[in-house]
């Protein structure tokens, strides 16, 4: 008993005697001296190679069989794996979307028996693999993390091809048992504030789209190309052009100039009005040209200098129909009748006409020069425009009424109680800070963002324009910074006091702006690192919001004068991007979230993607 | 005396001669297998990948899913990240890789309640690769053609014109579901030209397919401003109706 006992417990005793024979063995027969060594030695040689093989035969088949079991084992896993992924992240998506319809729905159970279906249709079959129990699919929606997690687990058997040839246990299994699982997370309806930011500066105060700016052309008079209305004129084109009869230089002889002087900003004004050259002054004297009758229907002379009454100094409610484009162009050298041109080299000789190669164009800006007026409407193009809504849109507009729409869409959320919203404009118009800051529209306590959605939607009207002319009305960075600094940075979105917080951009993307402390205006694409520290990470000290940009573009106008400066920064280098396009793209977070719009139509679009995109979300594996 | 070393020496050369062909042909036997084994599980992987990787991509920010003909092209290139062999000329079998975009709609049009649906092909995509620096041998310009999928059963027939989705299918109609989600087919098929085994069987056929759902989900109250249904797997700026190597269906 005793024996035995050791001879199971210690086999290695018992391989040791074994070879101890073995070994002997060998003495034996391969000693010297004997005779039989040979013959020895040809009894062991015999069969040895069938033996060799029988024996090497076993672990052969087994690391055969190993290695294709192995190959089995590893391509099942693969696909149950894969089947597990799809189905739950069908299952969250299934979920999420039946809770955002309806909170109150069986979502937990469409999402599990999505997941379900989902992972034997993936599955399909598999060879040699058998799923032992259904998946299972656990979803749950996390109401604090605002969360829907989707976890499948599997478990089932995989056959093997030779478990049933060895059927040892310790040698092979006859079948391999596999298991694993997939999470998928979809965050929803978390507490999200929109910080809108509208550009109210000039150049937004253009006609919208074609047929407005038709409309505007038809309202509007003809002007010299190259020259605005009511601004001191450049000599450096229209002069020079109208003292060689065409063609531009840019130096005008002295013979150009009047009476020695030379024609400069402050002498010359080309005063908006009646087609081109009326009422212009001269040494800063206004030269107001009794013989001029004024168009029917008008009253006063709306020269920028004009002294006269108040009440004379409004915008004609109709252009001389000479002067007036129907057809969008204008014939060249036809100001009007009663039209003058300067010719400053001679005493003003009022009453001639221009030269009739003189290029005109329609105008279709509606740029801001007049805070006041009689109606309510100011005295320049934007009150006009103003006067004729029902066939005049600004881009302006437009982008007020986008903006309403965005604030309506979150009021109508099923999650609209958890969403805040704030309007901003660039710089306060009407005030020392009309060339930089921004202005807060909505809301108007302290809190950056709220939802009365009512007063925020019709607040967005009152993002106005500036009211001084010609003013530098648009300093991003300065903008950026100061907004930067009023506002606390971003949450997880989990709590009311933490929303995740985005910033909706609107703008052309034009900067102007003085040099701070000296009247050196600068123009040009924005600097896009004045977004960095809205877009940087909570973490690494920045807001942590996403900035979404949406860049409305210019488009041709038929004057070239009103857009000359930005058209330069504005228009595509060799092919790619313009300057203005490059800089607004990397202010946004990501290039997805970077928008372009050049209509009307676009612009709605394009806030309501933002806004879709700032509330939507993406499944994603998490295990 | 002298003649027997030299006999004796002859069986066991008899023998090895013999043996070796048996030990040759397993040796080559388990290489072949393993080298499929291998494969099967590479292909499996590199349809899991492009499914994946395509469906991340369709993700537009404003809830939508679209793929453009490059970013389709993208993801079906990782058949070359999950699979070396496929990528590189030691395996020279027939291989192809397709993406195709199944969508289901109403079998009754019009229909609003307990609807059961027909799953249609939107769009299939191969990967075009011709043989060169980066592949090796070219790649099939096999597609799912435009024509409505027979749903089979979970682990029914394999084919182009098959997707095994029909429990799925039922268990929509019977849960009432107004909208069910469009997914991505992966197909990735190579065949393997084994040394030995095919003496027995032939070429080894491996097919993948991966069946993905949409991953995004949109809030429900801020409907895309377009009128393009915000679940299908459409294409965006960049059509792929104008793709030779891709097939639109509508």
């Amino acid at each position: 008993m005793l024996l035995r006992h050791r001879r199971h417990i210690n086999p290695s005793a018992r391989r040791q005697s074994w070879l101890f024979k073995q070994r002997l063995r060998a003495r034996s027969t391969l000693h010297p001296d004997s005779v039989d060594v040979e013959r020895a030695l040809s009894a062991n040689r015999r069969g040895a190679t069938s033996v060799l093989f029988a024996i090497a035969l076993l672990p052969l088949m087994m690391i055969v069989g190993l290695t294709i079991d192995y190959g089995f084992y590893s391509e099942a896993q693969t696909q149950l794996d894969m089947a597990a992924d799809s189905s739950a992240i069908n299952a969250a998506r299934i979920a999420a979307a039946g809770w955002q319809v309806s909170p109150g729905s069986n979502y937990i159970q469409q999402g599990a028996a999505a997941g379900k279906q989902w992972f034997y249709a993936q599955l399909g079959s598999v060879p040699q693999a058998k799923v032992v129990n259904p998946p299972r699919v656990d979803v749950s929606y996390n109401a604090n993390l605002r969360q829907v997690t989707a976890k499948v687990s599997y478990d089932g058997i995989i056959g093997t091809h030779f478990g049933g040839i060895f059927p040892v246990h310790w040698t092979y299994w006859p079948n391999l048992g596999v298991s694993g699982s997939a999470t998928a997370v979809i965050s929803i309806a978390s507490y999200v504030e929109v910080m809108m930011l509208l550009d109210n500066s000039s150049s937004m105060l253009i006609a919208a789209d074609e047929k407005s700016t038709r409309a505007m052309q038809e309202l509007t008079p003809c002007s010299a190309q190259g020259a605005q209305e009511g601004q001191p004129f450049d000599y450096n084109y229209s002069w020079a052009y109208l003292q060689t009869g065409g063609g531009w230089i840019t130096n005008p002889p002295a013979s150009a100039y009047s009476n020695s002087v030379a024609p400069n900003s402050n002498n010359i004004h080309i005063p908006w009005g009646y087609g081109i050259f009326l009422y212009p002054d001269v040494n800063g004297v206004v030269q107001k040209a009794t013989d001029i009758t004024p168009p029917a229907g008008t009253v006063g002379r709306c020269d920028q200098n004009f002294t006269g009454l108040a009440n004379e100094c409004r915008y004609p409610t109709a252009f001389l129909s000479k002067s007036v484009s129907t057809t969008g162009t204008c014939v060249n050298g036809l100001g009007g009748p009663g039209s003058v041109m300067v010719y400053p080299n001679t005493t003003i000789p009022q009453g001639i006409k221009p030269p009739g190669n003189m290029p005109q164009a329609p105008c279709a800006f509606a740029c801001h020069n007049q805070p006041t007026g009689a109606n309510g409407y100011s005295n320049d193009y934007y009150g006009l425009a103003l006067q004729n809504k029902a066939t005049v849109t600004l881009r302006y507009q437009v982008m007020q009424d986008a903006a309403a729409d965005v604030i309506s869409a979150m009021q109508n959320s099923t999650s609209g109680s958890q969403l805040s919203v704030g309007v901003y404009q660039f710089n306060a118009p009407g005030t020392s800070n009309e060339t930089s800051g921004f202005l807060k529209v909505y809301p108007t306590t302290a809190a950056e963002a709220s939802n009365d959605w009512a007063t925020a939607e019709s607040l967005t009207q009152n993002v106005a324009p500036p009211q001084t002319d010609d003013l530098p009305d648009t300093n991003f960075e300065n903008a950026m910074t100061l907004l930067g600094n009023s506002v606390t940075a971003a949450g997880s979105g989990a709590t009311a006091a933490g929303p995740l917080k985005n910033l909706f951009i609107v703008t052309d993307g034009m900067d102007d702006y003085y040099l701070p402390g000296t009247t050196t205006r600068v123009q040009g694409p924005i600097t896009p690192a004045a977004c960095n520290y809205f877009k940087a990470p909570v973490a690494q000290g920045g807001l942590g919001y996403t900035v979404y940009v949406l860049y409305t573009k210019y488009f041709p106008l038929p004057n070239p004068y009103y857009l000359q400066n930005d058209k330069m920064s504005a228009e595509s280098v060799g092919g790619g991007p313009s300057p203005i396009e490059a800089a607004m793209q990397a202010c946004a977070s990501t290039p997805k979230d970077f928008y372009e719009a050049d209509n009307s139509n676009g612009i709605y679009t394009s806030l309501k993607k933002m806004l879709a995109a700032a509330l939507g979300t993406a499944g994603r594996l998490s295990d | 005396m002298s003649t027997q070393p030299r006999a004796r020496a002859a069986v066991a050369a008899m023998e090895f001669a013999i043996l070796a062909p048996v030990m040759a042909l397993l040796l080559i036997g388990v290489f072949d297998l393993g080298k499929a084994a291998i494969l099967w599980e590479q292909v499996w992987s590199a349809s899991r990948s492009i499914s994946e990787s395509a469906s991340t991509l369709a993700i537009q920010p404003d809830g939508t899913t679209s793929l453009t003909q490059n970013q389709a092209q993208q993801a079906l290139s990782l058949v070359f990240a999950e699979s070396p062999w496929i990528a590189s000329n030691i395996e020279t079998g027939p291989r192809s890789a397709v993406l195709t975009s199944v969508s289901y709609s109403p079998s009754v049009a019009g229909c609003t309640t307990q609807c059961s649906y027909v799953a249609v092909v939107e769009w299939s995509k191969y990967y075009q690769c011709s043989a060169g620096t980066i592949c090796k041998v070219a790649f099939k310009p096999d597609l799912r053609p435009c024509v409505t999928l027979t749903q089979v059963r979970a682990g029914g027939p394999r084919s182009l014109t098959t997707v095994p989705t029909r429990e799925l299918s039922e268990a929509l109609q019977r849960q009432n579901v107004t909208q069910p989600d469009p997914f991505l087919i992966a197909d990735v098929r190579y065949t393997f030209k084994p040394w030995f085994y095919n003496l027995f069987t032939g070429d080894i056929a491996l097919w993948a397919s991966s069946f993905w759902p949409v991953r995004i989900v949109q809030s429900a109250a801020v409907p895309p401003p377009n009128t393009v249904p915000w679940t299908t797997y459409g294409t965006a700026t960049n059509p792929i109706t104008s793709d030779p190597t891709a097939v639109q269906c509508s």
